[in-house]
């Protein structure tokens, strides 16, 4: 394919207001009036209210409102409203250590600080659910007293006949993996400010990753008309999936703003956003795996129970991928994936990059590297065996399109050097080599029983190319990506596309950034944009030029006609077109995900995913038989990434994901003790920062076959799912000991290496 | 944060007044890296600041004829790191210094707010004591001299009294055929450290005989502790590695650690082992390469 724009590493649009800090983000917003509100929390995870005295809270001088429970609407609130489980502000019972139980605006921070020490609680504090054994106990107390038990959701899916086949099967795997909880770490934490204006309308300035949603969340709870919201977000810090689902904040502050007629922000404290905004849900998951001796894996059986923290979130929908990509991962015949959430009293899981996948890409891709040790066969091997390939439907229903599966693992074995350092062959006992798959979706999902969005763009007459698109920027650069597809669509010049976004008022619904799905789904709406303003100008050109339309090239923002050196500028064309004729150039695209034949929200598992992208890690790492310590040397992360819309930004995309991967095997975890949060800053809470961080090589494997905006997929999630298990895996061929369990910490691989010598 | 007075004396005998008219709750401001998180957080609410900004004579690396030094207590860790003075004789000084944070953290910190501050895993502590420093004090009449070891009285505690400041601290000239290390250990890069250990070996003449040794642990009692039972097993013996380690276990028989969120008290007991050792594994390789000749 010949490109001018995409398959080329420009620098992003917003590099220079970002790089100099005249970017603002939302979180450096200021408002005339504007006051402070600050959120009293709970602190015990569990614990009845028995009353609350807001009195001297309230007469503190630059206090204007103080509200509890009574003062805002009483609407029971979840992601999925059939599964609605939380009040604005608590009525009753604190669930976890940090639920919302009072508010107040003040003036300034020190002020709303102050207030929200004066407010006085009375709880009676009640046995709270810790852990999900404690939670399943047949006489554990109730998170929710509504309910029967602390099983919030529960999902089963077959297909085949895996009991049979783990009957049948030559070996089987069996064992059971655990990973933990982990805060998203956004630069920018969350935040918003909120103004309910005299004509009853809420604009909602905050740092979403999907403002339409957030628009009808933030209405729903408010029990208001979905018209009288409008979101708007800026330049984002981050989200990785935690900016998703609306939280308090926005109602609270809008509660606030109506009592005071003036605009409330509210701020997560560092603290705040490492205790209330949400972790990866931590998974347990009991595995089985069967092979025959042809090397053929024949089922794949897994039982997820998740923690789900105090109260719904994206827990369901959590579960429901990650049984789809565990299905679909290899194309085995009989899979069976159970899941369940459990209430605990614990801060709520929410989506986090990788969405369930990298949980359990770490259970699977480990006992992958245990069947193979079992069968007496190279890992890779096996995994070769079993690769999905193009054009192929897998057992529970997932079609493949484009797929580089065995293509990415040549790739990163080769790389890493597979042949020559595996088993320790290069000399260095403690070195060893890993590697582990991954299936992701590369165009977020049509969960909602439909996957779709529109963009519109606009030519100026003096050449400039405005593009309205919902494609939500949080900083992986998808801003750019479009005005790439757009540019390379139109034969315009990057510099010449102006982006305009993130106002519901302003753009197209759009169900938001997540599940890599911006690239795919945007993209396609703002090439159909594209083209047809293209057709558009096209047609005004030879209008102007007096030569048939199927004579005028445009490139490069220059226009020109077969056969001839004549060149015009597109502004030219423009300026004629709307000066001469009062001909306006514009274009609309749609684009509308095509559901499969028979498809049903109910039925449509793997069916539910528009583009499947493979990749493979391979990882080598060093340990420290004393101290534990794991370093890891290098990775090589190779994925599909259909066509590449921007080579630097893709992969970073990739490297940003692995860093993430190794803060999760390795050093990550929120520690709690009796339900708080104790390593609630980077102080305590380790990510890993450019000293941890290895040679990362990013490689993306192009293929063909996607139905992407030029042939593109996602890539904003697939690096993160399989390092966890790549690093595992290298650290059994350093050292010989399996770890079941994430994080993989010095002191774990200290204790076991001590076990293993005794 | 809650409001503050703040104060920019010129002289160390103002700074004193200031600190002592302020009342208790008073506190110098150095470098700020550590006390401005603190206050931020909370932990700290003191009635004033008084900078040692503009307080001459605090921020210097003098060598002294016999090759000691004395550093001024706000002479900041990136010019400790870089000192010239520092690095020829008293590298592993310098090398802590490196460690802290990172450059832009060093560009701020200083040596007298990582000592004043008291944390038990401060990067300085140990190898300063290793390396025998004392400390002066003034409380802008009076000054007063003691060894840094007798300077802490747990964590985040000091001898220092409200209106009293840490103006220096001094180095004495290393040892001949002495060998310094301070090892740390981090969960991630740029981290307080888990636990540290500084290790001074003096060998005797022409020998791999320990004449005399300093073991000083760090991140792993309420303050950096002096481990004299590792010491004494040294001296006088030669360092080989079944020596090395016997101390090395003996290290972690001396170390008092506690768990808590950064790592296990049993886990700590490993650091302070392996570290010991390989610090006197250091000694012994720096002396086989010939003694720094
Ligand atoms: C990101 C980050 C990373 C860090 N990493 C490390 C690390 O790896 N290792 C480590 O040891 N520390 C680390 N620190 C802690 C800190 O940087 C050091 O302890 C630093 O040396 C403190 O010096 P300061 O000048 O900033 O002290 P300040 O914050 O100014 O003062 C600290 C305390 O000492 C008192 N004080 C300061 N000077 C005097 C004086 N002359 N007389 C009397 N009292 C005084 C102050 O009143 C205050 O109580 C880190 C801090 C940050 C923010």
């Amino acid at each position: 394919m010949k490109t001018c724009i995409v398959r080329r590493g420009l620098p992003r649009i917003d590099a220079v207001p970002k790089v100099t800090g005249e970017a603002r983000y939302t979180v450096d917003l200021k408002m005339p009036g504007m006051l402070i509100g600050k959120i009293l929390r709970s602190p015990h995870p569990h614990a009845r209210i028995r009353s609350i005295d807001v009195s001297a809270a309230r007469e503190l001088e630059g206090v204007l409102a103080v509200i509890t429970a009574e003062d805002v609407p009483g609407t029971l609130f979840a992601f999925m409203q059939v599964m609605a489980d939380k009040h604005i502000l608590c009525t009753d019972k604190v669930r976890y250590v940090g639920d919302e139980v009072a508010a107040v605006a003040a003036v300034d921070d020190d002020t709303a600080e102050k207030a929200i020490g004066l407010i006085e609680v009375d709880y009676e504090l009640l046995p709270p659910v810790l852990s999900v054994e404690d939670a399943l106990k047949p006489d554990a107390p109730l998170v929710h007293e509504d309910k029967d038990s602390n099983l919030g959701f529960e999902v089963e899916r077959l297909f085949g006949d895996p009991d049979k086949a783990l009957a049948e099967a030559d070996y089987v795997v069996e064992g059971t993996y655990v990973t933990h909880d982990l805060a998203h770490t956004c630069l920018e934490v969350s935040n918003c400010v909120v103004k309910w204006d005299k004509k009853d309308r809420v604009t909602v300035w905050t740092n979403t990753q999907a403002p339409h949603t957030q628009r009808q969340e933030v209405a729903r709870l408010l029990g208001i008309p979905r018209a009288n919201v409008r979101v708007i977000s800026s330049y984002m810090g981050g989200g990785f999936g935690s900016k998703l689902v609306t939280d308090m904040k926005a109602p609270i502050a809008a509660v606030l703003s109506r009592i005071t007629g003036r605009p409330v922000r509210i701020v997560n404290t560092r603290s705040e956003e490492f205790t209330t905004a949400k972790t990866r849900y931590p998974y347990t998951i009991h595995l089985k795996t069967g092979a025959n001796k042809d090397g053929r894996i024949v089922v794949r059986d897994m039982t997820v129970i998740g923690d789900n923290g105090a109260y719904h979130d994206k827990g369901p929908a959590t579960i429901n991928f990650s049984a789809m990509m565990f299905g679909t991962l290899y194309n085995v015949p009989n899979i069976r994936a159970v899941g369940k959430l459990i209430y605990t009293n614990r801060q709520m899981g929410t989506a986090f990059r990788g969405f369930g996948n990298p949980q359990m890409a770490f259970a699977t891709e480990s006992q992958l590297d245990e069947l193979a040790e079992k069968m007496g066969m190279d890992p890779l091997e096996l995994r070769l065996r079993n690769a999905n390939h193009a054009m192929e439907t897998t057992s529970c229903g997932a079609e493949v399109c484009g797929c580089a599966m065995t293509e990415c693992m040549e790739i990163a074995a080769e790389r890493i050097g597979w042949k020559q350092k595996r088993n320790g062959a290069n000399g260095t006992v403690l070195r060893g080599v890993g590697l582990a798959n991954m299936v992701h979706t590369g165009g977020g999902g049509r969960f909602y029983g439909y996957n779709s969005t529109e963009a519109f763009i606009k030519l100026s007459d003096d050449g400039t190319v405005t593009l309205i698109t919902s494609a939500l920027d949080m900083g992986q650069g998808a801003h750019t990506a479009m005005a790439q597809i757009a540019a390379e669509e139109l034969g315009v010049r990057l510099s010449d596309v102006i982006v305009l976004s993130n106002d519901t008022d302003l753009t197209p619904y759009d169900l938001g950034a997540w599940g890599s799905r911006a690239t795919f789904m945007n993209g396609n709406a703002v090439f159909e944009a594209a083209r047809e303003a293209r057709l558009a100008l096209i047609e005004a050109a030879a209008e102007m030029l007096e030569v048939p339309a199927a004579d005028i090239l445009v490139e490069e923002g220059q226009i020109s006609v077969k056969g001839s050196d004549e060149k015009h500028a597109i502004a030219e064309i423009v300026d004629h077109s709307v000066n001469e004729h009062g001909w306006t150039i514009s274009g609309t695209g749609r684009f509308v995900d095509k559901l499969p034949e028979g498809y049903t929200i109910k039925s449509a598992f793997a069916k539910n995913i528009p583009c499947f992208s493979f990749g493979t890690q391979a990882v080598e790492v060093e340990i420290d038989a004393e101290t534990g310590q794991v370093h890891v040397l290098k990775v090589i992360a190779a994925h599909e990434t259909g066509t590449t819309i921007n080579q630097v930004m893709a992969e970073g995309q990739i490297e940003g994901s692995v860093v993430q991967g190794i803060g999760f095997a390795l050093m990550e975890r929120l520690i709690s003790e009796e339900g708080r949060i104790v390593n609630d800053r980077f102080l305590d809470y380790k990510i890993p920062n450019i000293g941890d961080i290895p040679e990362i090589e990013a490689v993306c494997v192009e293929s063909e076959g996607t139905k992407g905006p030029l042939g593109a997929k996602g890539i904003g999630e697939p690096g993160l799912v399989p390092t966890a298990p790549a690093i595992a895996n290298a650290i059994y061929d350093a050292i010989g000991v399996r770890f079941h369990e994430l994080p993989i910490t010095r002191e774990e691989v200290v204790k076991a290496l001590r076990e293993k010598r005794e | 944060m809650e409001a503050f007075d703040y104060m920019r004396p010129t002289s160390v005998v103002d700074a004193c007044a200031a600190l002592r008219e302020a009342g208790g709750t008073a506190r110098a401001l150095a470098g700020g890296t550590d006390i401005l998180v603190q206050m931020r957080e909370g932990k700290l609410r003191p009635a004033a600041l008084v900078s040692l900004r503009d307080v001459p004579g605090l921020r210097s690396v003098r060598r002294a004829q016999d090759g000691g030094l004395t550093i001024g207590a706000a002479t900041r860790l990136i010019d400790i790191e870089t000192s010239p003075d520092v690095l020829r004789d008293h590298a592993a000084l310098a090398e802590a210094a490196s460690w802290i944070g990172s450059v832009q953290v060093r560009d701020r910190a200083t040596i007298g707010g990582n000592l004043c501050n008291a944390a038990p895993s401060a990067d300085t502590a140990p190898i300063l004591i290793a390396y025998g420093s004392s400390v002066t004090i003034s409380d802008g009449r009076d000054e007063r001299t003691l060894p840094l070891e007798d300077f802490f009285t747990g964590p985040g505690e000091t001898v220092l009294e409200p209106g009293e400041l840490l103006t220096a601290i001094s180095v004495p000239p290393a040892p001949a055929r002495s060998h310094a290390k301070y090892y740390k250990t981090f969960r991630s890069a740029m981290d307080c450290c888990t636990v540290g250990v500084a290790v001074l070996v003096v060998f005797a003449p022409d020998s791999r005989v320990v004449e005399d040794a300093r073991v000083v642990l760090g991140a792993i009692a309420p303050t950096p502790i002096r481990a004299p039972r590792c010491e004494e097993m040294l001296r006088g013996k030669e360092l080989d590695t079944a020596l090395m380690a016997s101390v090395g276990a003996l290290a972690a028989e001396e170390a008092r650690p506690i768990d808590d969120v950064r790592a296990s008290a049993e886990y700590r007991r490993v650091l302070a082992e392996v570290l010991t050792k390989r610090a006197l594994a250091a000694a012994d390789s720096w002396l086989q390469k010939g003694a720094g000749a």
